[in-house]
């Protein structure tokens, strides 16, 4: 005879009408079949708060593998055993140049730089940074914007090569020539500019929104969004996805 | 055809399914759903030939909730544009105190997927019943818990009241963890602007199981915080009214048994 658990039985009680009158009425003939320990037997007769312990562990243990495995195995670490690359950050900087020429109105020019993003221990603070910026300046220009480009390579596929003939190895190796690698990149503005902490690896939260039903269906970028979603193939599509749903709440284009 | 149908699934495991969502899963390539109900797979499992869970892979603990909505809406909308139709199915009503619904409607349009709505029995339905409360008698004012506080809104004493999710107030961060007397501290001060110390207030918990009673709670407003330790979030607290607005219009009163008014304003 099959020995049932504590979620057995509950299981069968919320679904068979009969067999739930029998553990409301009877429990204990209700009991027989399943392999309950004097706790459980004592909470499923007095059906009081601590039921709702037994229903919580029955949820705990209804994991399938299946969903153990995709929560083990999020879909943008499926390929986690490429090397994982390091993320490139560079400083694009743009600063406005007014000149004066005589007998005409002035004209503005910008200068544009991309260099290293610097790391901690070589960042200005921002008052320091912002003088430095204001003095390589004219006195009528503007001042000068920055942002944080990020680049995130992620390897998708190794390249191969077989084997020369006549090696000693076996024909049918082969060995990895390269890494096929794919880039994924974005614009942040300069943390230095703003009272904003850096933007961190992880994915932006909504910060715009004032509400999560705000949502920018009329955007240039939410369409732009829906677009690279349509183009997407089934791979691609989630992360697709979560960026359309950033464009929706900010109303910015990612990426 | 329809792409996704959003669909709730009720509050008491299974039992409170109706018979149209029960028809829409039953039509459906998959349904993705969000319930804990512990038989909720066992019985979705014999109607659709696809059922996933998206709990277990939506929520952490300490993350903000909105990454487990985004996470729904993303994979809901993901499944409709591989295999449709699809169904995406939630505890209680599928508009009650959620997001991702309104995320996929908005997502679904600029993609061109058919998105439609069927009700589900709310915490708030399994309420009225096990109060009696009647609605229609006094009105009701119901506002969630978290967001009655940002906005430090003014209730109405005379006017039944309806705190939503009290056992998450004040965070918007998912947590298992029990609550402690202080998490309750701002919203007694709230509530006490408009009622007295000693008004008779209501935790009540919808169970999610047949074998289980639902869980009613009574105290005084002025011992809520005491209350902390018991109240997880799924309890809504209801505040009855405390005072009863009298009738200020004399003449409607006595036109609402007139058949000769009823002709006046019915062809």
């Amino acid at each position: 005879m099959a020995h049932g658990t504590a979620t057995d039985f509950l299981v069968r009680a919320a679904l068979d009408d009969a067999f739930r009158e029998l553990a409301l009425t009877d429990p204990q003939r209700a009991f027989e079949g399943y392999d309950l320990s004097d706790e459980e037997r004592d909470i499923l007769c007095s059906r009081d708060g601590r039921l709702l312990g037994l229903l919580g562990a029955a949820v705990a243990k209804a994991k399938t593998p299946i969903e153990q495995t995709a929560e083990d195995d999020p879909p943008e670490t499926a390929e986690s055993h490429f090397p994982s690359l390091p993320e490139v950050n560079l400083l694009l900087r743009l600063d406005p140049r007014v000149t004066h020429a005589p007998d005409s109105a002035p004209s503005v020019g910008y200068a544009a730089s991309l260099s290293p993003w610097p790391g901690e221990h070589e960042r200005k603070p921002p008052d320091e940074e912002g003088r430095e910026q204001a003095a390589e300046q004219s006195n009528d220009a503007p001042p000068g914007v920055s942002w944080i480009i990020r680049i995130t390579p992620t390897v998708v596929d190794s390249v191969t090569d077989a084997l020369p003939c006549g090696s000693r190895l076996n024909k049918a190796s082969s060995v990895t020539a390269g890494l096929k690698v794919a880039y994924h990149a974005s614009i942040h503005p300069n943390p230095s500019q703003t009272s904003e902490e850096p933007p961190s690896a992880e994915r932006p939260t909504a910060a715009s929104a004032t509400s999560p039903w705000i949502h920018h269906v009329e955007s240039a970028a939410a369409k732009a969004a829906a677009q690279a979603v349509r183009a997407s193939d089934a791979d691609g599509r989630y992360d697709k996805l979560l960026d359309l749903i950033d464009a929706l709440q900010t109303g910015d284009e990612r990426g | 055809m329809v792409d996704i149908t959003i669909v709730g699934l009720g509050v008491l495991n299974v039992d409170q399914i109706t018979r149209e969502t029960e028809r829409v899963i039953r039509g459906s390539n998959e349904v993705l759903y969000v319930d804990t109900g512990v038989a909720t797979r066992t019985y979705l499992e014999g109607l659709c030939p696809r059922a996933t869970s998206l709990f277990e892979t939506s929520y952490e603990e300490a993350a903000h909730r909105v990454n487990a909505y985004h996470h729904m809406a993303a994979r809901v909308l993901d499944a409709a544009m591989d295999h449709p139709p699809v169904t995406f199915a939630m505890h209680g009503h599928p508009t009650v105190g959620v997001f991702a619904p309104f995320l996929i409607r908005d997502m679904a349009g600029l993609l061109d997927l058919e998105v439609r709505v069927l009700p589900g029995i709310s915490a708030m339905d399994c309420l009225f019943a096990e109060l009696m409360i009647d609605p229609c008698v006094a009105g009701m004012q119901m506002y969630e818990a978290t967001d009655l506080l940002l906005r430090r809104r003014p209730l109405l004493p005379d006017v039944p009241a309806l705190i939503w999710q009290i056992g998450c107030v004040e965070t918007s961060l998912h947590t298992m963890h029990v609550s402690k007397p202080i998490r309750f501290e701002r919203l007694r001060s709230h509530l006490l602007r408009f009622y007295p110390p000693e008004h008779e207030v209501v935790a009540a918990y919808a169970t999610p199981h047949p074998l289980m009673p639902s869980t009613v709670y009574r105290f005084a407003l002025r011992d809520i915080c005491e209350q902390a330790h018991l109240l997880h979030p799924g309890f809504t607290l209801f505040i009855p009214s405390a005072v009863e607005r009298p009738i200020e219009d004399r003449e409607l009163l006595h036109l609402v048994d007139s058949v000769e008014h009823l002709r006046r304003i019915t062809r």
